[in-house]
């Protein structure tokens, strides 16, 4: 995965920000306009009152008076205030016993708020090293003794990528997943993401034998997965049959083990992205783990543009029209028993 | 007014309004447009009737009434009608032609990528929590969330060559 990519987004997302002034802006510009929606308010209810009480004196005269001298009491307050600051403070504090409180504390100051807060810095850097960025929590991602069936499933692993001799078995939410020892310490979403690999098991019916699914996302090609069917005695942990064939896999698997005359298959279908949606399914012979079917029989010019949905007892084929890059509109096109795919 | 006063409208601000930014200016790609977004999105804050329990539910609500805005002015007639003007363009925060050239490529990636990258990597949500917010599957932000990875990375791999 390209680290450099994603701190480079960081970077320029960090650029993208208000300053103190512009806040300061739309503080004012919001203020005034809530106000003025005040003010419309206000002039829509007295003109209400005007309309239904026409010829009426809303406002009596007496009122009018008094706010006048409130107003020319205030504005004289002022102006000593103004012309005298001192001699007003001491008299304040001779009668009142504090100070009054500076006009700047009582009205937003933005510059001194504004920087002691860092909310414009990239707080995540998942790609960082320990040593720049200790990660705060361990978001539920710990470590425990394997079962015999997980031990079984670490020797595989190790087993298909030899030269991941540091890698360990972690959980998360209850799913396994490998990652480098020393991360144990630190490891976090990010890096859950990045080493998370899913593995999905199903026991074969009528074997003392399990087929088992990888889908693996390899850290320096993001887009190149590739899905391993290995077939291994649950017993003993020896691997009878694999095939790792299927790159450019979705995490949108699905799987059925089927059972036809006494044989047992694997049916499979997966959405693939390079570039687009494109979907890919296949029948695979658990025995010999060589694929019987698979949708390019079918369609071989633009099997692609097959979906297909696995039920009990057969898949319902989909075709998928693209209207734009990313939607796509599908259309039943038939449903086929899995019986008259496998002996076709 | 809503249940907060001047001085929390002005707390709200510093605190949010670059994030709210971000995001209308990811999704519009045009900086005014950005801007009104931002305006509209606290006068929606002062005037709404909701009370929060606490500082997340509001960033949450932000969130998602600003990309509800944004949604709502990408459907608009008026803005199919327009033609982008380069001086409304987002680019104007960048000074480097370099800057200018990468951002106009990240601009080119589907809203929701750019969305769940910026509210995963710059915001620090989890895939659980931006599912919450975006309301959709888990499955699904981690989908978008790898796909926009490896669209970033091809840009970036297309711009250095």
């Amino acid at each position: 995965m390209d680290d450099n990519s994603i701190n480079k987004y960081l970077e320029l997302m960090s650029k993208v920000k208000y300053d103190s002034n512009d806040n300061e802006k739309l503080f004012v510009s919001i203020t005034k306009l809530l106000n003025n929606e005040d003010n419309i308010q206000i002039e829509k209810l007295n003109s209400m009152n005007t309309t239904s009480m026409i010829g009426a004196d809303i406002y009596p005269k007496r009122h009018s008076l008094i706010a006048s001298i409130a107003t020319a009491a205030i504005l004289f307050v002022l102006l000593l205030v103004i012309l005298f600051p001192d001699t007003i403070t001491s008299l304040y504090e001779r009668f009142i016993g504090v100070s009054p409180t500076p006009a700047s504390q009582t009205t937003p100051n933005f510059q001194t708020n504004y920087t002691a807060t860092p909310i414009l810095t990239p707080k995540k850097t998942p790609f960082q090293t320990e040593q720049q960025t200790p990660s705060p929590t361990v978001r539920n991602v710990y470590i425990r003794d394997l079962t015999k069936n997980e031990e079984i499933l670490n020797n595989i692993y190790h087993t298909i990528f030899p030269d991941r001799t540091d890698y360990i078995a972690y959980w998360m939410d209850d799913n396994i997943f490998w990652a480098p020892a020393h991360l144990q310490e630190t490891i976090n979403i990010g890096d859950y993401q990045l080493y998370k690999i899913k593995y999905r098991y199903e026991l074969l019916p009528n074997e003392n034998s399990k087929i088992l699914f990888f889908e693996e996302q390899v850290v320096d090609q993001l887009h190149y997965r590739h899905l391993y069917c290995i077939r291994i005695n649950s017993t003993t942990g020896e691997v009878i049959s694999k095939r790792y064939d299927i790159s450019y896999l979705e995490d949108s698997l699905s799987y059925r083990i089927i059972s036809i005359n006494g044989v047992t298959y694997l049916a499979l279908a997966t959405n693939t992205w390079e570039h687009g949606e494109l979907y890919f399914s296949e029948i695979v012979n658990c025995e010999t783990m060589e694929p019987v079917w698979n949708i390019q029989d079918l369609y071989p010019d633009n099997w692609e543009s097959y979906k297909v949905v696995l039920n009990e007892n057969g898949i319902d084929l989909y075709h998928g029209e693209r209207l734009d890059t990313y939607l796509v509109n599908f259309e039943l096109v038939r449903r086929i028993p899995y019986d008259e795919l496998i002996y076709a | 007014m809503g249940t907060y006063d001047e001085s929390s409208l002005s707390d709200m601000i510093m605190k949010y309004s670059s994030m709210i930014l971000r995001i209308a200016v990811q999704n519009t790609n045009d900086f005014y447009v950005a801007e009104d977004i931002t305006q509209e999105v606290f006068i929606k804050l002062m005037t709404c009737k909701k009370a929060f329990d606490n500082e997340n539910y509001v960033k949450a609500w932000l969130i998602k009434v600003t990309l509800n805005m944004c949604k709502n002015h990408t459907k608009s007639s008026w803005r199919k009608r327009t033609v982008s003007i380069q001086e409304r363009e987002a680019t104007q925060f960048f000074v480097l032609p370099e800057d200018r050239y990468i951002f106009e490529l990240i601009m080119k990636l589907p809203d929701k990528y750019k969305n769940v990258l910026y509210l995963y990597y710059y915001e620090e949500y989890t895939v659980p929590e931006i599912a919450e917010l975006l309301d959709k599957k888990i499955n699904t932000i981690s989908t978008w969330l790898r796909r926009a990875r490896i669209e970033l990375k091809k840009m970036r791999r297309n711009s250095d060559g």
